[in-house]
């Protein structure tokens, strides 16, 4: 029996094909004009996760590439720097090699030291040389500048950054001939320092400095020198620390008032304009010379003697006078007055003066006290090359509570937990030491030592790695050491050998000189090799871009398959497409039409 | 057997055919309501007449209309209807779920991901560089809201489950209402055999409705009225009773019970509901929280290993994770680093080399053991979007495969009670012609009493 057919079931049979073959059409448009047969996780879930890694191969490939450029850029820096460096050394050897033969004089030797001055300065300047924000022949210390001119001629600076109480602090060195650079760490924006008794409290980095207040910055280290000379000036605002923490750090040192300069010492009256000079130590009270004893003779001698014979002046509140000469000529006799004690609480201020001297505050070039507190030195430091010493508090608490451990190696590497912070100094090694006295150590408080070798350098002998390829850390830079120290691997310390020949120069000393023109070809092979190494290294990197173009190729191709759509296949599966929804269009017209009897009963 | 018996099957035939136009009339007016099952009227030879020794049947009723119906088909149509509701309801909620996936052409997680990997890698290269730490915030604060909208994307569709839950239970509710109401109706009409061809349609329609929403058993017993029972057994329409059901929190129960039905209810749209609620969402939140945690611990782990511009201990480059199921929504850069990229540890030790930036970098190609497998964490995501797309892929074949079978049971349905517009119209001849033919018997039969009369003058 044949089927009984409805209008119901034409109809609805007809929509359901021609949705069916809308929806096919759909596909085949979507995926003609994304020109990809993957189009959402569902057309090809196994292709999608396929198309995902091979994308991020190509990220990663594209990321390492321009690792591959960077590092050989820099490694081009690098090449070009090590020959001008070169070509310098030759210079000076061709000069030591004049300046050795029998037709030079004293005079023309002379001449040379400051040519052979020059070339060092010159030297210098290639050898403190940046790639962006980096010195190139800095080791991993590459934040600061690898090399400093007075090296071996840097003063006896002795400075401590003193823990006043609390936790959380910085640290200090001492050294006598070697310490360059003091980085103070640990201070945020609300902290206090206490610089000549006055509190400077830190604020943001970029803000402008009022009276009273210094930025904080995360990446600035004070020299000795930069710090002293700040101290020196007693200026707010003038220099920037760095760091976290919430404490109080106070800098102690003999505070000085000093008067403006005088034309003689024992002529000219220094003024009486009645009443008694007092002298005001901090906290320890004062020193008073009583209006009869300064008159209107009283010379500048005089009235040193006056203070320094006072009976006030003597215990905590004493004091020195002295005069001092500038060396100007003009009024270059100048008078001060330094508190014997260090700190803040030995402040000198003069609240009454009779004379016409104008006292000002002013600091002594030298640090000369140091708090007995925490802090960190390295009086000699022994070892072989340039390290950074860390102690780091595992975990906090008092003196007795904390725990910490050390690290010679800049913080890679850490000893086992350790518990005697109370018991006095803790040997880091190689003569490096830290002294904890009081204090509340938080989880992760940091004390840093960068000790330096004898001689120039500063940096390290690390050398900085960057991926070129998965799981492939690449070491591209060459360290100072390797090419400028007797440290490591070379033996021949390049500037050493320059301020040799200038002094041999300067001292007519022809033998020396004689030596150093050995020093220097040595000199010149350590930098040769250096060059070298850099070509061999972009060498290396030439292979390695060559691998990458090659990688991204195939990923190419292998994404390619999984994902491209087949252009030719889709047209031609359109077109049946296309074909098949006409004729349903045209049957769907025909149901009403010529199909029903309707149109046959009249 | 007389002339006056001849008028009255006559009269017969003129009502039976009409009543029958009638029917005609309402099934073609009927042809394209939903749920309308054709009529069919029954005809019936009756009333004896004695003639001599022999008897005859003049006369014709009509003693009752058939609705023309499968009651078997009927059976299969209710169930295909619960799982075409399910598939229906299962690949709408897919598909939105797989645009969030959809990165096959860039932007996506992964992409922000090799971003993040990629800006470690750079400044490793220039670990004091400024730009590079600010590439590296930027990057990190993409990857984390990337990760907080995925979250709250899913976490919203899921949201709307829930929601579409409970008004899903107030329609069933409805429904059940209505078909116990009907029960009654049909009932008091005798049920099948009765006059309640209409009340039936209707009912049927209800049914078909409330199988679409969730899985059902029913009986139809001899009075006519129908007993449903939920997938579980539970019985939820009985003659003209009907059971509520209602929400606790998330569980739906009988209402006034403790009974749950919540794991008993598998198919219709409310089983499918209740999947991507309870499961098919929640698993990919799970994993998505997972991938999460694992990035978050993996960063964070390496990152307090190493020293930061002003050479302090790293810290957490992310907030840690604190409950598992809230890490992604939870992702953020922590607000120290935020404040100041100088902050980002992109050194091992405290002198500011580049190489805790290059190993953070190089996390990209670590394998991280994530519970369920240990793979890097774009081959995590990868296999997620995966597992994404195969759901999706699934739910597409098995709705089309019930689709095929849903429309050969509809045709199956039309063919039996549909109405065919040729077979009516060739009713409508039969019964205008046995209309006319009735009338013609008339006029004979008059015609034969005029005889009558005037054999009496």
């Amino acid at each position: 029996m044949s089927m009984r057919v409805t209008e119901g079931m034409k109809f609805k049979s007809s929509l359901y094909n021609l949705n069916t073959l809308q929806s096919a059409s759909k596909t085949i448009m979507d995926q003609m004009s994304s020109q990809k047969k993957v189009n959402r996780p569902s057309d090809d879930p196994t292709g999608v996760g396929k198309i995902l890694d091979i994308r991020h191969v190509q990220q990663m490939n594209e990321q390492y590439r321009r690792n591959i450029d960077g590092a050989d850029s820099w490694l081009m820096m690098t090449e070009a720097k090590l020959t001008d460096l070169n070509d310098l050394l030759v210079n000076a050897r061709e000069l030591a090699i004049a300046q050795a033969t029998a037709t030079a004089t004293a005079e023309t030797r002379r001449v040379a030291a400051a040519s052979v001055d020059q070339l060092a300065e010159q030297m210098f300047s290639l050898a403190n040389s940046r790639y962006r924000d980096r010195y190139i022949f800095a080791g991993s210390r590459s934040d600061q500048p690898p090399f400093s001119r007075d090296g071996f001629l840097g003063g006896g600076v002795d400075l401590a950054m003193t823990m006043a109480s609390g936790a959380n602090n910085g640290f200090g060195g001492t050294a006598s001939t070697v310490i360059r650079s003091l980085r103070v760490t640990n201070v945020k924006v609300g902290d206090t320092i206490t610089l000549e008794g006055t509190v400077y409290t830190a604020i943001e980095s970029g803000a402008a400095p009022a009276v009273g207040q210094f930025n904080v910055g995360a990446t600035d280290a004070q020299t000795a020198d930069g710090l002293r000379t700040a101290v020196a000036a007693a200026q707010p605002g003038v220099y920037t620390l760095g760091g976290a923490g919430t404490d109080t750090i106070a800098i102690t040192k003999n505070h000085q008032v000093s008067a403006q300069g005088w034309a003689d010492t024992a002529l000219t009256p220094v003024g009486d304009a009645g009443g008694d000079l007092v002298i005001q130590v901090g906290s320890q009270g004062t020193i008073t010379i009583a209006d009869g004893a300064i008159g209107a003779a009283t010379t500048l001698e005089q009235l040193r003697d006056l203070i320094n014979a006072s009976p006030d002046n003597a215990g905590p509140r004493a004091v020195t006078a002295a005069i001092v000469d500038d060396g100007s000529g003009v009024n270059p006799y100048h008078l001060t007055i330094t508190a014997d004690n260090g700190g803040p609480e030995y402040r000198v201020s003069l609240p009454g003066n009779p004379t016409n001297l104008l006292f000002s505050s002013l600091n002594t070039a030298e640090v000369t006290s140091l708090s007995t507190n925490n802090r960190a030195h390295f009086s000699s430091f022994a070892g072989a090359a340039n390290r950074t010493s860390v102690l780091k508090i595992l975990s906090g608490g008092t003196l007795a509570d904390a725990t910490y451990a050390v690290s010679q190696d800049g913080g890679r590497t850490w000893s086992a937990e350790m518990t005697d912070l109370d018991a006095g100094v803790v040997e880091i090694g190689d003569g490096v030491t830290m002294t904890f006295s009081a204090g509340v150590f938080s989880a992760n408080d940091i004390f840093t030592v960068r000790a330096s070798t004898p001689g120039y350098y500063d940096g390290d002998g690390q050398e900085l790695a960057t991926d070129i390829g998965e799981g492939s850390p690449f070491a591209y830079s060459i360290s100072g050491e390797a090419v400028f120290t007797d440290r490591g691997e070379v033996e021949t310390d390049v500037f050493e050998v320059m301020t040799d020949l200038k002094k041999a120069l300067e001292t007519n000393d022809v033998e020396s000189i004689r030596e150093q023109i050995d020093k220097l070809k040595d000199a010149n092979d350590q930098v040769q090799l250096g060059i070298t190494t850099s070509g061999v290294r972009m060498d290396r990197m030439e292979v390695a871009r060559n691998f990458q173009s090659e990688y991204d190729q195939r990923a190419a191709d292998m994404l390619s398959k999984i994902e491209d759509a087949d252009m030719t296949k889709l047209v031609t599966d359109m077109a049946t497409t296309q074909l098949a929804l006409q004729s349903s269009y045209l049957v769907t017209s025909k149901l009403t039409q010529e199909t029903s009897i309707l149109n046959f009963l009249k | 057997m007389g002339v006056n018996a001849t008028l009255n099957a006559a009269r017969l035939g003129l009502a039976v055919s009409q009543f029958a136009i009638d029917v005609t009339a309402s099934n073609v007016t009927n042809v394209n309501t939903p749920g309308y099952v054709r009529q069919r009227p029954e005809f019936e030879a009756t009333g004896v007449v004695d003639v001599g020794a022999k008897s005859f049947q003049v006369g014709v009723d009509v003693p009752m209309v058939k609705r023309v119906f499968d009651r078997y088909l009927e059976f299969q149509i209710a169930e295909g209807q619960m799982e075409q509701g399910y598939g229906a309801t299962m690949q709408d909620y897919l598909q939105r779920v797989e645009g969030l996936f959809n990165e096959t052409n860039g932007g996506g997680v992964s992409e922000l991901l090799g971003a993040f990997w990629s800006a470690w890698q750079n400044l490793s290269t220039n670990p004091q560089g400024g730009a590079e730490r600010t590439v590296v915030l930027a990057a990190a604060q993409d990857l984390a809201n990337r990760f907080r909208e995925f979250s709250n994307d899913l976490t919203s569709i899921r949201m709307d489950a829930r929601d579409k839950i409970r008004t899903m239970v107030a329609d069933i509710n409805s429904d059940a209402r209505k078909i116990a109401e009907l029960n009654d109706a049909i009932m008091a009409e005798g049920g099948e055999n009765g006059n309640a061809n209409l009340l039936l349609n209707e009912r049927s329609t209800l049914l078909m409705s409330l199988a679409e929403k969730i899985g059902i058993n029913y009986i139809e017993d001899s009075n006519g009225g129908i007993a449903i029972y939920l997938a579980s057994g539970s019985s939820l329409v009985a003659g003209g009773n009907a059971r509520q059901l209602e929400m606790v929190v998330d569980d739906i129960r009988i209402a006034g019970t403790t009974e749950s039905l919540t794991a008993g209810i598998t198919t219709g749209k409310l089983g499918a509901m209740l999947e991507v609620r309870d499961r098919v969402v929640a698993g990919y939140l799970d994993s998505l929280n997972t991938l999460a945690a694992g990035i978050v611990g993996a960063v964070n782990d390496r990152h307090a290993a190493g020293y930061t511009a002003g050479g302090e201990v790293g810290g957490n480059f992310f907030v840690p994770v604190g409950a598992l199921d809230t890490a992604a929504r939870n992702m953020s850069v922590s607000a120290d680093i935020v404040a100041d990229p100088n902050r980002i540890a992109a050194s091992t030790t405290v002198d500011g080399n580049g190489d805790n930036a290059r190993e953070i970098g190089a996390i990209s190609d670590l394998s991280i053991n994530w519970g369920t497998s240990i793979t890097t964490a774009n081959g995590y995501y990868g296999a997620l979007s995966a597992r994404v797309g195969q759901d999706v892929k699934n739910a597409i074949s098995r709705k089309e495969h019930r689709d095929i079978i849903m429309n050969q049971l509809e045709e199956k349905w039309e063919s039996v009670s549909g109405v065919s517009v040729d077979e009516e119209m060739m009713n409508l001849i039969k019964y205008q012609m046995g209309y006319n033919a009735a009338g013609r018997l008339v006029t004979v039969a008059d015609e034969l009493m005029e005889t009558l009369i005037n054999l009496g003058k």
